[in-house]
C-alpha cells in the first residue's frame, strides 16, 4: 500500500484544483488523509461487495433530466 | 392567558391547541418568543438572523385567518425557525458562512414553502456549524452555539442552533439537516427529538448541499409528536427536487398514543461498546423501559455497520469538495480553518474510493434490513458521550490526525445516513453531570410510522426530563 506524502498532496491539490498548501499544511493533511485513504482502499477486503453495483439508478438520471428541461422550457 | 415562560414551554401541539380555541392569540405566542430571543440569544448565539418584523406580521395574518375560522393546520400562527442552510425567499441565507454573508434567495426551500403554506411563523434562521460541515457549532462567522444545559458545552452540529434553540426556548420547533448525524448528534446533546426521514422523503430542493447523496433534511423539536406532525408538512413529493420520494405520504398522527406490547426491537451489538458511564446506564434503563411496555428487545448484529463511518468520509469529501470547489479556487482564506481542512483533505480522495463506498452502502444496508427482519424497529446509542467541551473537540490532532470526535461523534450516527433509513433520537435522561442522554430509533426505509410509534410509546413511560437552568 503506497503512502499519501506531503509532496504527493501538495502536487494533487496544485495540478488538480490549482490550489497552493503549505508544507505545514500538506504534512497535516497526509497524516490525516493517510488512514482515512487506506481504509476507504479496503472497504472491498473489509465487505464483501464483489457483486454490488453502485446505487446510481437511471430513474433518476431520466428524472433529473425531466427536471432540467421543464425548467429550461419554463 | 398563560405567562411567557409558560408559553414558551408548550410544544407544538399544546400551542396549536391553544391557538385554535382562541385561548392565546399567533401574535402573543411570536412576541413571547421574539422576547425570548432578545433576552438569551447574545450569550447563546441560537440564531444568525431574526426576522422581526416578519414574524410579526405572518402571525397577525394567522390570527386574522383563525379569527375567520379559516384554520390551516397544527403549525397555523405556531413560530418556528429554520437552520440557516435552507433557502428563504428575500431573507439573507448564510450557511453560516462568510462566503455568503450578503446572499439573498429569489425563492424558497420547499421544506420551508411547505411550512409557511402551513400557517408557520417563521421566527428567523438557525446558527450551525459552517456549510453544515461539522460536528461542534463553533462557528467562526457568526459566534459559537452554546448549549443551554452548560454554556461551555458545543451543542452538537452541525444543526447546533436547532436544538440549542428548541432546549432554550427561544422556538418551539425547528428545521435541521443530516448528512453524518447533524440532526440527531445536536437534538442528543440538547435533549431534544430529532428525527431524520428517510434519504428522499424529504425535498433538498433550496437546501444548500453538503453532500448530495447523503444529506436529509428534518424536525428538531420537543416532544415526538411534533415532530409527526412537522414530518407530515413537510415530507412528499418535490417537481423541484428529482430524488425526492414518489411513495404517498402518511397520516404520521394515528402511530401515536399506541401500545408496543409483542413489538419486536433488534439492538445492534456493533454499536452498543465504548460508551461511557453515563450513556451506559441510561442505554440500559431504556431497554428496560421498552420491555416493562411489553416490547420483545434483542441483540442482533449487523457486522457492516463498522465500515459506515469510512463510507461517509469517502463520499462526503468528494461530494462537498464538488460544490465548494469554485470557491476554494477563488476564497479559500474566507473558510474558518477546520472546513477548509476538510476541503483541502478532499482533494487527495481518489475516484475509486468513491465509488466504492457507494457500493458499500448497498451490502450496509442489505445487512441492516435482515437485521430488521421480523422487528419493527433498531436500537443504538445517539452519541457514546454526553456533549463535550468545545475545547475538547478539536476536528485534528497537534499532528492534523484526526482524533476520537469523530469516532465519538460519527460512529452511531452515519450508518443511518449511509443506510438512507429513517433514525429518531430521543432523550433517554440526564448524566450524572446533569447533561442529557439519547438512544436512535431506526426503521426500515419509509416506515417512519414504526419509528414513531415505538418513540412516542417509550416517551410517554420515560416521562418528562428537567430542562436547561436558562
Amino acid at each position: 500500500m503506497g503512502i499519501l506524502t506531503a509532496e504527493t498532496i501538495k502536487m494533487l491539490a496544485r495540478g488538480l484544483y490549482d490550489y497552493e498548501l503549505t508544507g505545514e499544511d500538506a504534512r497535516a493533511l497526509a497524516d490525516g488523509a493517510g488512514p482515512l485513504l487506506t481504509m476507504s482502499s479496503r472497504l472491498g477486503d473489509v465487505l464483501d461487495i464483489k457483486a454490488v453495483e453502485p446505487p446510481f439508478s437511471y430513474a433518476n438520471l431520466e428524472a433529473e433530466a425531466r427536471r432540467i428541461r421543464r425548467i429550461k422550457k419554463a | 392567558m398563560p405567562t411567557i415562560p409558560e408559553l414558551v414551554a408548550l410544544d407544538v401541539a399544546a400551542l396549536s391547541s391553544k391557538i385554535r380555541s382562541r385561548e392565546i392569540s399567533p401574535v402573543e405566542v411570536t412576541e413571547a418568543y421574539l422576547g425570548r430571543i432578545e433576552k438569551l440569544d447574545g450569550q447563546l448565539k441560537t440564531y444568525i438572523t431574526v426576522t422581526a418584523d416578519l414574524a410579526r406580521a405572518a402571525a397577525k395574518t394567522a390570527e386574522t385567518e383563525i379569527r375567520a375560522g379559516k384554520w390551516r393546520g397544527p403549525f397555523h400562527g405556531v413560530p418556528v425557525a429554520i437552520k440557516d442552510l435552507l433557502y428563504t425567499k428575500g431573507v439573507r441565507t448564510t450557511g453560516g458562512s462568510k462566503i455568503l454573508a450578503d446572499f439573498v434567495p429569489d425563492h424558497d426551500a420547499t421544506v420551508w414553502k411547505r411550512l409557511a403554506k402551513a400557517g408557520a411563523v417563521l421566527l428567523g434562521k438557525l446558527n450551525l456549524h459552517e456549510f453544515a460541515y461539522g460536528a461542534t457549532s463553533a462557528n467562526p462567522h457568526w459566534g459559537a452555539v452554546r448549549n443551554p444545559y452548560d454554556f461551555e458545552r458545543i451543542p452538537g452540529g452541525s444543526s447546533g442552533g436547532s436544538a440549542a434553540a428548541i432546549a432554550a426556548g427561544t422556538a418551539p420547533a425547528t428545521i435541521g439537516t443530516d448528512t453524518g448525524g447533524s440532526i440527531r448528534a445536536p437534538a442528543a446533546f440538547c435533549g431534544c427529538v430529532g428525527l431524520k426521514p428517510t434519504w428522499g422523503r424529504v425535498s433538498r430542493h433550496g437546501v444548500i448541499p453538503l453532500s448530495y447523496t447523503l444529506d436529509h433534511v428534518g424536525p428538531i423539536t420537543r416532544t415526538v409528536r411534533d415532530a409527526a406532525l412537522m414530518l407530515g408538512v413537510i415530507a412528499g413529493r418535490d417537481a423541484h427536487d428529482s430524488t425526492a420520494s414518489r411513495n404517498p405520504v402518511p397520516d404520521y398522527t394515528p402511530s401515536l398514543g399506541r401500545e408496543i406490547k409483542g413489538v419486536r426491537i433488534g439492538v445492534i451489538r456493533e454499536l452498543t461498546t465504548s460508551l461511557s458511564d453515563d450513556v451506559s446506564r441510561a442505554f440500559s434503563a431504556a431497554l428496560q423501559q421498552l420491555s416493562a411496555l411489553g416490547a420483545i428487545v434483542e441483540e442482533v448484529s449487523v457486522p457492516s455497520i463498522i465500515a459506515a463511518t469510512v463510507v461517509i468520509s469517502a463520499i462526503s469529501s468528494g461530494e462537498a469538495l464538488d460544490y465548494h470547489e469554485p470557491w476554494m479556487r477563488t476564497r479559500a482564506a474566507d473558510y474558518g480553518p477546520d472546513v477548509r481542512r476538510m476541503l483541502e483533505l478532499a482533494m487527495a480522495m481518489p475516484a475509486a474510493s468513491y465509488v466504492r463506498a457507494q457500493r458499500a452502502r448497498a451490502r450496509i444496508l442489505a445487512d441492516a434490513i435482515d437485521a430488521l427482519d421480523g422487528r419493527e424497529v433498531l436500537i443504538v446509542p445517539t452519541c457514546a458521550i454526553p456533549a463535550p467541551k468545545l475545547a475538547e473537540t478539536a476536528m485534528f490532532g497537534a499532528k492534523g490526525g484526526l482524533v476520537d470526535i469523530v469516532q465519538a461523534g460519527l460512529r452511531f450516527t452515519a450508518p443511518f445516513d449511509v443506510t438512507g433509513q429513517p433514525a429518531l433520537a430521543i432523550p433517554i435522561g440526564l448524566s450524572t453531570g446533569g447533561l442529557p442522554l439519547s438512544m436512535q430509533i431506526v426503521g426500515r426505509p419509509f416506515d417512519e410510522s414504526a419509528v414513531i410509534r415505538v418513540a412516542d410509546a417509550y416517551e410517554r413511560a420515560r416521562g418528562p426530563l428537567p430542562g436547561p437552568k436558562i
